[in-house]
């Protein structure tokens, strides 16, 4: 079975080359852009972890918990495909006799690239085991951590339901060890619940409501925009709260990212309306669907700009994003290669004028 | 009758046609010509999916700046949305020209009990079915069929003949296997003139 163990580390290695390929300009730019932050990113981790074990705020460690369980979640999505070979699944039918050594690639695959468990598991170890019994709640968070990602695996809406549960008892429960165990007892039963195919079908169907169906049908790909901006407005709270003389600047910056994330909502609807171009044509329907398209881009980025300026407060700047957003959803429809370039001159652009007049 | 006149479409630098004219008069025309010729390309550009090319593509001796309306097209070259079921499709479809759910061609087809299916779960052959009833519900004075029997089975094709019998527009299509279409009065012709 050895060579099968063999064909998944490659098929997962080859979907992680491709993955960095497509986000090889923009992970470039940004590590060159904010590499001073990086190892403050790191240590960041760590400092969470840290709060989770040790902390007068129950809240607090609630909060950073379901932080780290939303992370996570955002992270695995993106190379969950390449983890499971999803697009050759029916392939290792072929190879196997017994399901037991597909489920044992998964999971290997899975704790490999977990980085945020193996983050926990590096404190745990430096821990000791006595320090680590004195504080077992993050023995507790880091089976949640696993238990989330490997029902994330074959249970997604599972998944997606029990972060919704953390979510909320994070307001509810006043007790790490009582919030811990409510979430691992909502993933059994997730876990033990068959999913069923649901398919809810939009009844009239437009332009609109394609877009509507496409959001049903993939809702990924407004999910994990969601998760980001949720983490982006969380963070700079944070960083806002410990340092109010940089808060004009953190959240500037955190809706620059927001414009990023939502934006770039239009690289996944314009590959729709650029498939199905002959589709599309053949309805006499490309520039209504390119129109509807932008519209609906453009309220989104609206939608998540609004409820940061109410959290953060408006300026000439936050509108000055606004402004710019139709420029960036132009760059990504005409060279959506050039995307990371066009955030990062605006990123600078504002951000220097900002600095020169602000 | 369809008339190709000066019509050069370049595909990656390669030319498909250069300066290439044609007329298809019959009624019902089967077009001719080996895989890799530029059949399925040359319906896209007479059906106005595919707007890159320079000529003119005359109906009638008219000329559409949006042909689509006059002409429906089932082909592997349109793909549909995976992820709508067939209905979805036809009712855009229905929406978009203001035409009626085929019913009939539906149950000729026996193709009722996928209506809900999606398209991604479409077997080859019910993906065919799909293109042929989307195209040919909308009843336009020009059809296109690419390929109308591939992946039918034999009693599909023959209960598509016995419908295309029935209809009045001019059909252009191309086929590997024409023989039954010339039962009902099909006409070869190669796609490039001797």
């Amino acid at each position: 079975m050895l060579h099968y163990y063999h064909y998944r580390l490659r098929a997962f290695k080859a979907e992680l080359r491709m993955l960095g390929k497509q986000l090889e300009q923009f992970t470039l730019l940004v590590s060159a852009m904010f590499f001073i932050y990086l190892p403050s990113l790191v240590m960041g981790i760590f400092f969470g972890l840290g709060k989770l074990v040790e902390s007068d705020s129950v809240r607090l460690t609630l909060e950073v918990s379901f932080g780290f369980l939303l992370m996570q979640s955002l992270l695995i999505q993106t190379i969950k495909s390449g983890i499971l070979d999803s697009h050759h699944r029916t392939f290792h039918h072929t190879l196997l006799s017994n399901r037991v050594h597909k489920f044992i690639a998964d999971h290997s695959l899975l704790l490999l690239s977990h980085l945020l468990f193996l983050a926990a598991f590096v404190m745990a170890v430096s821990m000791g085991w006595a320090n680590l019994m004195k504080a077992p709640q993050l023995l507790m968070f880091m089976g949640a951590q696993f238990a989330l990602a490997v029902l994330q695996l074959y249970r997604p809406k599972s998944a997606f339901l029990s972060l919704c549960v953390a979510l909320g008892l994070v307001y509810i429960v006043n007790s790490v060890m009582v919030y811990f165990l409510t979430i691992l007892a909502v993933m059994a039963v997730g876990a033990c619940i068959k999913p069923r195919p649901t398919h809810y079908k939009v009844a009239a169907i437009s332009a609109y409501g394609f877009w509507t169906q496409l959001v049903i049908e993939q809702p990924w790909m407004v999910l994990w925009r969601i998760g980001m901006s949720t983490l982006t407005y969380w963070c700079t709270m944070i960083i806002v709260t410990e340092r109010p003389d940089l808060s004009s600047y953190y959240s500037l910056m955190a809706l620059l990212f927001n414009l990023l994330w939502w934006s770039s909502l239009l690289l996944d609807t314009n590959k729709q309306v650029i498939v199905h171009r002959g589709f599309w044509q053949s309805l006499a329907m490309l520039d209504e669907m390119q129109h509807s398209q932008y519209l609906m881009v453009m309220m989104c980025t609206t939608v998540a700009w609004l409820i940061g300026v109410l959290l953060f407060g408006m300026g000439v700047f936050e509108i000055s994003i606004l402004l710019v957003t139709p420029l960036m959803m132009l760059a990504i429809v005409k060279r959506p290669k050039s995307l990371a370039l066009v955030w990062a001159t605006l990123v600078i652009g504002i951000m220097l004028s900002k600095v020169l007049f602000g | 009758m369809i008339s190709i006149k000066n019509l050069t479409k370049v595909f990656l630098r390669d030319p498909i046609f250069d300066n290439y004219s044609a007329e298809f008069r019959a009624q019902r025309v089967c077009v001719e010509a080996a895989n890799g010729l530029g059949k399925s390309t040359l319906f896209t550009l007479i059906a106005g999916v595919d707007r890159a090319y320079q000529g003119k593509i005359l109906f009638d001796n008219k000329e559409y700046k949006e042909p689509q309306k006059v002409v429906a097209l089932a082909s592997d070259a349109i793909v549909f949305p995976d992820f709508l079921t067939a209905q979805q499709v036809l009712a855009m479809t229905m929406k978009s020209w203001n035409c009626a759910m085929p019913d009939e061609l539906i149950s000729v087809l026996q193709f009722s009990s996928f209506l809900n299916t999606r398209v991604c779960a479409l077997s080859s052959g019910n993906l065919k079915k799909l293109q042929l009833i989307n195209a040919i519900m909308r009843n336009t004075p020009y059809l296109i069929l690419d390929e109308p029997s591939a992946a039918l089975d034999t009693a599909s094709v023959h209960k598509l003949v016995e419908y295309l019998n029935t209809s009045t527009n001019q059909i252009l299509m191309s086929c590997h296997d024409p023989d039954v279409f010339m039962q009902i009065g099909f006409e070869h012709q190669p796609l490039f003139a001797e």
